[in-house]
């Protein structure tokens, strides 16, 4: 698998040090973007528009929905990105939280008309369903960079029952409650789980976060 | 879950919160606590930093190269008409709802202006050629259509307004604004 052609920056970072320069540049974009430069937009859109698309797809699992979350997401970033604070986080941190809650305004929305709770998944299924995601991973990891295979590999050594919690949460937006119903798990345990998964991703960030700095 | 969490507790539910999938009542526990606390602060950033990163994991899907150009025309082509709103109006017009822009005002009413101009000289036209007969018909006519046309305009601005409400604004579920919903000023 290829790439896909990404300008070499959003696809990963080859030194820890490049990734804070990555992170600056993004920093620069926004700011620019707050004072009202187009270029900037279309930099940034240029950037991350197949990070954005590729979230947004597997959350709605949609062509066409993808693409609008495509749209509002460079949008919102452009009509707010005079709030975006570059203390509180990376930049790339902020754009993909809009597309995550955008992707997941549509999804619950569709869910609302849909009546998606007529057919829970099994445990199985899920699994399966989680695979699909992950299917070609191995390669992608081949291509990317360190920091960010470092991350992807943590994310792929969690075990399958916390990975299949957070990605629920995570891909679904299903509050503790409805993952609990969906893998037929007590609600403590799910509980434990997501907080156990994001806790071992946070110590892995925060260690390459540190070899950085 | 007891209504009044430790720290302990609150804690523990930050994880969730980054991920924002935490009922109303405890996201409104950790709104409440965390903006007060720097340990809570700082941890929330992580875990929201881990939750943005997840997106690794997934296969790359390529926007195909001819649609993304197209949203990237019409970014850039709304980007534009957008730069008639001040810089430090735009994000305030960001809040509005609808989408705010300095235009808004005047594209709003200009076809009210020119209907009226419209009725005005068919109300005169008739009235110099046809004092009693079809003028003020017409002219009737006209203003009933108008007011017609305008409760239907409202109303559908009203209900675009209200998506566009509902779609920015901050919630515990998925639709909160990254960056202003759970991390303190």
């Amino acid at each position: 698998m290829t790439n896909g052609g990404l300008k070499p920056h959003p696809s990963g970072h080859s030194t820890p040090g490049l990734a804070r320069v990555h992170e600056d540049q993004d920093r620069v974009l926004l700011r620019r973007m707050a004072d009202g430069d187009e270029a900037a937009l279309a930099e940034l859109y240029d950037l991350w528009t197949e990070r954005v698309h590729t979230l947004a797809f597997w959350i709605l699992k949609d062509a066409d929905d993808a693409e609008d979350v495509v749209e509002e997401t460079f949008w919102q970033a452009w009509r707010t990105a005079g709030r975006y604070d570059g203390k509180r986080g990376a930049g790339s941190t902020w754009l993909m939280l809009i597309a995550r809650s955008r992707a997941l305004d549509r999804l619950r929305n569709r869910r609302r008309r849909e009546d998606w709770t007529a057919a829970p998944s099994t445990a199985s299924t899920l699994l399966d369903e989680v695979g699909a995601r992950r299917a070609e991973i191995p390669s992608a990891l081949v291509e990317r960079t360190e920091r960010h295979s470092e991350l992807a590999s943590a994310l792929g050594a969690l075990p399958d029952e916390q990975r299949v919690a957070v990605e629920l949460a995570y891909l679904e937006g299903l509050s503790h409650t409805e993952i609990a119903a969906r893998t037929s798990q007590p609600l403590g345990t799910v509980k434990t789980r997501i907080r156990l998964a994001m806790q071992k991703l946070r110590q892995v960030l925060k260690s390459l976060r540190e070899e950085g700095s | 879950m007891s209504p009044t969490p430790g720290h302990d507790e609150l804690q523990e539910m930050l994880p969730a919160a980054a991920l924002q999938i935490l009922e109303p009542a405890e996201l409104e526990q950790v709104l409440a606590h965390v903006p007060s606390c720097r340990d809570c602060t700082k941890l929330l950033q992580e875990y929201r930093e881990a939750t943005a990163a997840f997106w690794l994991q997934l296969s790359p899907r390529q926007l195909d190269p001819a649609r993304s150009r197209a949203v990237r025309a019409r970014l850039m082509a709304r980007a534009r008409t957008d730069q008639s709103v001040q810089p430090v109006d735009r994000d305030f017009a960001a809040q509005l709802p609808s989408s705010g822009r300095a235009t808004t005002l005047i594209y709003r009413w200009s076809g009210w202006m020119v209907a009226a101009g419209l009725a005005g000289v068919l109300l005169v036209h008739h009235s110099v050629h046809r004092p009693l007969d079809h003028g003020w018909l017409a002219a009737g006519v006209l203003v009933v259509l108008l007011i017609g046309l305008g409760i239907y305009a409202r109303v559908q601005r009203s209900r675009v307004a209200e998506l566009e409400d509902r779609q920015g604004a901050p919630a515990g579920r998925g639709s909160a604004q990254p960056g202003h919903d759970l991390t303190p000023a």
